[in-house]
């Protein structure tokens, strides 16, 4: 499947000044990518820092916790559009006015700005929520001569990314998205994120991919002074570099590539700046063919502006945690939500287990209020490894606590009991002894044997997973399964069993996938989801994992809402 | 869930001391008693222009008479902004003082511009132009 540019893009914010900067980047980015010019451009980003701080204000009456949908998208290949959605109470378009400008005085100056730069402003609303359309015609030669291939796919992977940082909490598995995106964009062997330790004035390697894992592992973690290189050249010119040949190069600090076993031939840095200050590198090594170009220096400086804002974001969002001031009850309760949202964040797995053979990828994504969904790894022993994912049904925070019971109740039934069958009849007896009588868990548990390849699994009430097998070249669904947990407190689950092979892949997720609906409520459901799977030739776990993320995100454009839960195993 | 607080603690402890989310910072330099200028530093907007408007605020309340401001180290000005600076402008006109502005990019100049406010404030190119006139 080729990647293409859906000519849309959304962007989620939450309602806090903070990021007007990261959505004036990206504005920016996607006006020059279209064809404006630099003053253009400037305007464009001006009328949509209006328009977001606009809603704040005035929309929201500067609640920061709200939410601000943005879609930037080429119509009729004419006309650029921006439309930014809130759920503040529907607005009275009569009451909205641009200031006379006669008269000199503060105010309704951001709305005269919205009309004088763009050539349409509309006030509406769309789905019940606030809309306001803005729209620009496109210049002339960008008509014509459409975006480059090259620049649509840098401007995709940067609209992903950006989509990401607002959808992945976590920092670390958000660092481990963005390089696999540059890695696949800018094809090379290697590609790491370095941050300074500014106690010890340290460069060293946060986050790392590499062909060779090995060389990773021993990356990851590895400290050297930050003065050193050309690591340590790009750090204290806070500009790109690019180097083609290293290994003539005296400059070269090879200490790195003796203790790694690593080789580098060339090299590309850019700088990650916050404001004007340098907190560490994203650095990319060896074109696998070719050499680096110009191309894939502004590429690479691009991406680094927007991990450079990540960063940032993920550390406005916790500020933004500790100093939302207890103003009302309605405060606390939702800052009590968030502490129990975070606690169920808390019980799913902190990093992926590294298995022999296999390769795995999973996201877990609660909904804005404390999620149902479960899925966890525990390793049993040399050989064998389960996993478990379950939905609780329902969110809240009776769904959270259940999530929280189940997961020990699991801990505590790995350890003692010696089947399948019994871990789920212990989990059933629990679900059904809840208080409220009326939940219900959908659980699929399942033990992996590396030495056998047998996956041996129970499937209380969970979606069919879907399982691809390598040497039919065939994508189906495993229906092996019974009822959810909680309807019937003696009721046997039985096992069952699947001998796999070199290549396959079983892909397992929650009902928020299927569930998901666009604007006219049709679901996205399992023939999409099968007719995507078996689209192309997937070469690991992950592509399949962000595959689906980006199906179902744009299938549902704004309606989407970020619950559920994809885990996707490939057998090496 | 101590694992997930923990690690998100340590990190901006250590890497994102708290000058990262920078409060803008504004360089004031009083050049006599009758002369001050103000160089904001960053990106002027809803979330900065606070800090802005407390500075112009003591400046005004002081009846500095003449006011520059410097937008050389702006990166970026929106409508809060620029009403800060109207607000001063305003003030200063009260006690018979001036307001001087400089410029030195096309980028902030035009928003000006399209606020209709390029005639209203006395624009300057560089500080050194705005001393001296």
């Amino acid at each position: 499947m080729q990647k293409t540019l859906n000519e849309s893009v959304y962007i989620q914010l939450s309602s806090n000044p903070k990021m007007a900067t990261f959505l004036r980047n990206n504005v920016h980015k996607s006006c020059s990518m279209v064809g404006f010019d630099e003053e253009q451009t400037d305007m464009i980003v001006l009328a949509v820092d209006e328009a977001f701080t606009n809603i704040i204000r005035h929309g929201y009456k500067m609640d920061f916790t709200q939410r601000i949908d943005i879609r930037l998208k080429i119509h009729e290949n004419k006309y650029f559009k921006i439309i930014l959605q809130d759920n503040a109470p529907i607005i009275d378009k009569n009451c909205i006015k641009a200031r006379c400008l006669d008269e000199i005085r503060p105010g309704g100056l951001g709305v005269h700005f919205l009309y004088t730069i763009m050539d349409y402003v509309e006030y509406t609303t769309i789905n019940e929520r606030n809309a306001l359309i803005m729209t620009k015609h496109l210049p002339k030669k960008s008509r014509t001569k459409r975006l480059s291939s090259v620049n649509q796919q840098l401007l995709q992977t940067l609209l992903d990314i950006g989509r990401y940082v607002h959808q992945i909490l976590d920092l670390d598995t958000l660092l481990n998205v963005i390089v696999n995106e540059v890695k696949n964009l800018i094809q090379c062997e290697s590609v790491s994120v370095l941050l300074e330790d500014r106690e010890t004035k340290e460069l060293f390697f946060h986050t790392v991919l590499d062909e060779n894992k090995e060389v990773a592992n021993k990356l990851r973690g590895l400290r050297f002074d930050s003065n050193k290189g050309f690591a340590g050249k790009a750090f204290a010119s806070g500009e790109p570099l690019l180097v083609r040949d290293v290994e003539h190069n005296p400059e070269h600090y090879n200490k790195i590539d003796e203790d790694t076993g690593a080789k580098t031939s060339s090299l590309l840095y850019s700088p990650l700046k916050v404001q004007k200050r340098v907190i560490g590198l994203l650095g990319v090594k060896n074109k696998i063919s070719g050499s680096f170009s110009e191309q894939d220096v502004e590429a690479v400086t691009a991406i680094a502006s927007t991990v450079a804002l990540s960063i940032d974001n993920a550390y406005a969002h916790e500020t933004l945690q500790q100093t939302i001031p207890d103003l009302s009850e309605t405060n606390r309760i939702r800052k009590e939500i968030e502490s129990a949202r975070l606690m169920h964040q808390a019980t799913l797995p902190q990093a992926l287990p590294s298995i022999p053979q296999l390769d795995i990828s999973a996201v877990c994504q609660p909904a804005t209020e404390v999620g149902g969904d479960y899925y966890d790894f525990i390793r049993l022993n040399e050989n064998n490894h389960a996993f478990a994912v379950g939905d609780v049904s329902g969110h809240g925070l009776e769904a959270g606590m259940m999530v929280s019971m189940a997961r020990s109740c699991l801990y505590t039934q790995v350890n003692f009991s010696n089947s399948i069958s019994d871990v789920m009849t212990a989990m059933n007896r629990m679900v059904c002894g809840s208080i409220d009588k009326n939940l219900m868990m959908t659980f699929l548990f399942a033990v992996f044997n590396t030495q056998t390849k047998v996956m041996a699994f129970a499937n209380a009430g969970h979606p069919y997973p879907c399982y691809y097998q390598a040497k039919s070249d065939t994508w189906q669904l495993i229906k092996d399964g019974e009822f959810p947990l909680g309807i019937h407190e003696e009721f046997q689950y039985s096992t069952h069993r699947i001998q796999f092979d070199k290549g396959d892949f079983v892909v397992l997720y929650s009902d928020g996938i299927l569930e998901a609906s666009d604007e006219n409520k049709e679901h996205y459901g399992l023939e999409r989801l099968l007719k995507l799977l078996g689209s192309k030739k997937w070469m690991n776990a992950q592509e399949i994992q962000l595959a689906m993320l980006r199906d179902v995100r744009n299938f549902c454009e704004s309606l989407f809402h970020d619950d559920l839960t994809i885990l996707v195993i490939h057998f090496l | 869930m101590s694992g997930y607080f923990k690690r998100k603690e340590k990190w901006h402890k250590k890497y994102l001391q708290k000058d990262a989310t920078l409060p803008m910072e504004i360089k004031v330099e009083e050049v006599s008693p009758q002369m001050s200028v103000i160089i904001p530093q960053g990106e002027i907007d809803m979330g900065s222009s606070g800090e802005l408007r407390d500075v112009l605020h003591k400046t005004t309340k002081n009846k500095v008479q003449t006011i520059i401001v410097s937008l050389e180290d702006a990166g970026h000005i929106d409508s809060s902004g620029i009403a800060t600076l109207i607000e001063a402008l305003k003030k200063v006109e009260a006690y018979s003082g001036e307001l001087r502005v400089v410029i030195n990019t096309k980028k902030i100049f035009n928003v000006f511009k399209i606020a209709n406010l390029d005639m209203v404030f006395k624009i300057y190119e560089s500080t050194q132009d705005a001393k001296n006139a």
